[in-house]
């Protein structure tokens, strides 16, 4: 059942393919044959190359999902107990420079927590303020870990870690980035993996967002990942072209040596490096299983320095690639060149994105066709390929029990962020490298309007766009302008969500209030440790003797109101507002009853 | 046998780990529940199984500050 069900998705996805190709076939003869100006046939180029562009990727994307199905099933890799008792050495890495403390320290807990007994954490502090410094000092101390500074700054994060490595004798090297919190059993698992395969020169797990539940952007974030950590890494790793995504990462050191350790010319050096290791002969492994879980981007503004980041980073590798195609074409395998090729010119994606909405708008107002086609050719040859490409992609992430809802939020943002990426794009295009910065993770904060400019710019020119064509329509009654009205407005909706996600509002939890003037005592177990809130939530309106705070664990002993009863609960605060009163804070409270016997006591008794 | 200062020093740092860990991993397993194939029942019930575990160790780490409290005020040095 499951090997038919395989099969009807691989010919699903082939038949995708096919009506991609048959599209662009179709764009490309139009453009070639048509007879226009000169203006219109700049435009009808520039569009041609969006579309060829996003079917490459899709293509791209198609073809990882299929080298993924028709790899080998179920893998077995060696298990710890392959090790013998002989653990090899392995050198944790954990660079950062200015980063938050209790970020940090939650980092060094779970490396701690590592169940590997051969292991040895190294914290790189690249911090020039004394303020952080300090505070790397004290956490060296709590944690028993190995300080590691420089003296001269080269190369940002991949400069620090070359400048340790020389110093190194582990047999293997962890990469965690600052913010990357391991389960116990990460080394257990990959070490005899690594150990088994002397030729392998890394295996990446993924990266997994586990704020999702905190604010918009960083579920659409993670959702976007996800898109990249299944299929694409799967179907990449299969062809033996899997890259290095710079934390979450064993690296045997052998291998970092021979290719001279991370290259330190670009912000993405991990990337930068993998096309090193592929071409010196080295394999990659992508192990498709979460055991470090970390937090994504809060907020716009953390979001869009970490895509511009990335995007002026790998392009500045697609040139180098591009390059080392040209001059020494046989270094890498066909598909580890398609790959490459792929990976590095994804950013190019918000070019792509802005070419599909200026030419509806084009259309619309200067009446400058760009497609060359009657409607009916236009839908023959489009809705077939959008209807397809579009059902395959939600279809196969759904089976993976993402939703779609979700999915689209991530296709949202990604969206919203055309013009980081074209300025990324830009950027590297002229050579210039971005500052490595921390991506904001402690409190969301909404951009100002002049920050998100190109956004609002484009959705009034949008429905400057959709209004004209109605008008247009109206006395002209052409299919043309009604179809690109139609695209005018999809993007003006789809822009639109720039203020969905410009919030500094984390997602709000519902909740009921039911109970006021509540006569309880209260002991606070724990200040400010976050616990699951997927369970009941109530609020009480209470007179606190002091400040509560949201995470704060306490313990609640509750006079029933009217009778004698008590109640002793013990809850996690969610959420709390204080008006200061005469000894004490007139306190709205937010809590999760932590344990489910409490819970149905408390629904008895409040509910009376 | 164990001087009093290692015995503190290990306390100390079995204080910091456990104040920590499980509320972190608890968090982050949480969030990763809604991946999962589980049926929302049997997600409920992990959950409230974590949480039970957190305040547990919340407990524990309250008996542990006791036991480090005593020791401290102790004159015995070796235990």
């Amino acid at each position: 059942m499951k090997i038919r069900q395989e099969g009807l998705i691989k010919l699903a996805i082939i038949l995708s393919v096919i009506v991609s190709l048959v599209y662009i076939a179709v764009r490309t003869a139009l453009f070639l044959f048509a007879e226009y100006t000169a203006i219109e046939k700049f435009f009808a180029s520039l569009l041609v190359a969006g579309d060829l562009f996003i079917i490459l990727h899709s293509t791209g994307y198609a073809v990882n999902i299929i080298k993924m199905y028709s790899g080998k099933k179920k893998e077995s890799y060696p298990g710890y107990e392959s090790l013998k008792g002989k653990l090899p050495s392995v050198a944790i890495l954990v660079a950062a420079r200015h980063e938050p403390k209790d970020i940090l320290e939650n980092t060094f807990v779970t490396l701690k927590n590592i169940n590997y007994e051969n292991k040895r954490i190294y914290f790189l502090d690249d911090s020039s303020d004394e303020k952080y410094t300090r505070e790397a000092d004290e956490l060296c101390r709590d944690y028993s870990l190995i300080l590691f500074r420089r003296q001269i700054r080269h190369g940002a994060k991949a400069g620090i870690i070359n400048d340790c490595l020389k110093a190194l004798t582990e047999d293997y090297v962890v990469i965690f980035d600052a913010d990357q919190n391991p389960l116990p059993e990460f080394l257990n698992v990959l070490v005899p993996i690594i150990e088994k395969d002397k030729k392998l020169a890394y295996i990446q797990t993924p990266q997994f967002y586990s704020n999702i539940e905190e604010s918009r952007v960083a579920r659409a974030s993670a959702f976007q990942q996800a898109v990249f950590y299944e299929y694409i890494c799967e179907g990449k790793s299969s062809g033996g072209a899997m890259f290095c995504c710079g934390t979450n990462v064993i690296f045997r050191r052998e291998a970092l040596m021979d290719v001279g350790g991370l290259d330190e010319s670009t912000v993405t050096e991990d990337f930068a490096t993998s096309v090193k290791f592929h071409a010196a002969g080295w394999k990659s492994l992508y192990y498709n299983h979460v055991y470090a879980f970390g937090i994504g981007p809060k907020d716009l503004t953390g979001y869009f320095k970490q895509q511009f980041r990335w995007a002026t980073g790998t392009i500045s590798v697609f040139k180098k690639v591009v390059w080392r195609l040209l001059t020494k074409p046989f270094s890498l395998s066909p598909f580890q060149w398609w790959e490459y090729l792929l990976s590095g010119s994804y950013y190019l994606v918000g070019l792509a994105f802005f070419i599909l909405m200026i030419c509806p708008i084009a259309y619309l107002l200067f009446k400058i066709p760009s497609f060359f086609a009657n409607p009916e050719v236009y839908f023959l040859a489009f809705v077939p390929y959008f209807i397809l490409s579009m059902s395959v992609f939600y279809f196969i992430l759904i089976r993976r029990h993402y939703r779609a809802k979700d999915l689209f939020v991530g296709q949202l943002l990604a969206t919203i962020t055309f013009p980081v990426y074209i300025h990324g794009a830009i950027s590297a295009i002229l050579g210039r490298k971005p500052a490595f910065g921390v991506t904001g993770k402690v409190r969301s904060s909404a951009l100002g309007y002049l920050s998100i400019w190109p956004q609002i710019l484009m959705i009034f020119i949008n429905f400057i766009a959709f209004t004209w064509g109605i008008n247009r329509f109206l006395y002209e009654r052409d299919a043309a302008v009604l179809v690109n009205g139609v695209w005018t407005l999809y993007y003006f909706a789809v822009l639109c969500s720039v203020f969905y996600f410009n919030t500094a509002k984390d997602i709000e939890i519902p909740c009921k209030r039911v109970a006021k003037r509540l006569k309880f005592e209260y002991k606070v177990l724990e200040e400010g440790k976050k616990y699951p809130r997927d369970t009941w939530k109530e609020c009480l309106s209470i007179f606190f003797p002091e400040r509560l705070n949201a995470d704060d664990l306490i313990m609640v002993k509750l006079y029933v109101p009217g009778t004698s009863d008590v109640v002793i609960f013990e809850a996690s605060v969610i959420w709390s507002s204080a008006i200061k009163g005469l000894g004490g804070y007139y306190t709205d409270l937010g809590v999760t009853v932590i344990s489910e016997r409490d819970k149905e006591t408390l629904r008895k008794v409040l509910g009376k | 046998m164990i001087k009093k200062e290692k015995l503190l020093k290990g306390l100390e740092s079995l204080v910091i780990l456990g104040k920590n860990k499980n509320p972190l991993l608890n968090r982050h397993i949480s969030s990763s529940l809604f991946f999962s194939e589980l049926k929302p029942q049997e997600r409920k019930a992990i959950l409230e199984k974590f949480q039970e575990i957190s305040v547990a160790q919340a407990k524990h780490l309250v008996i542990l500050g006791q036991i480090k409290e005593e020791i401290l005020k102790s004159k015995k040095d070796v235990y």
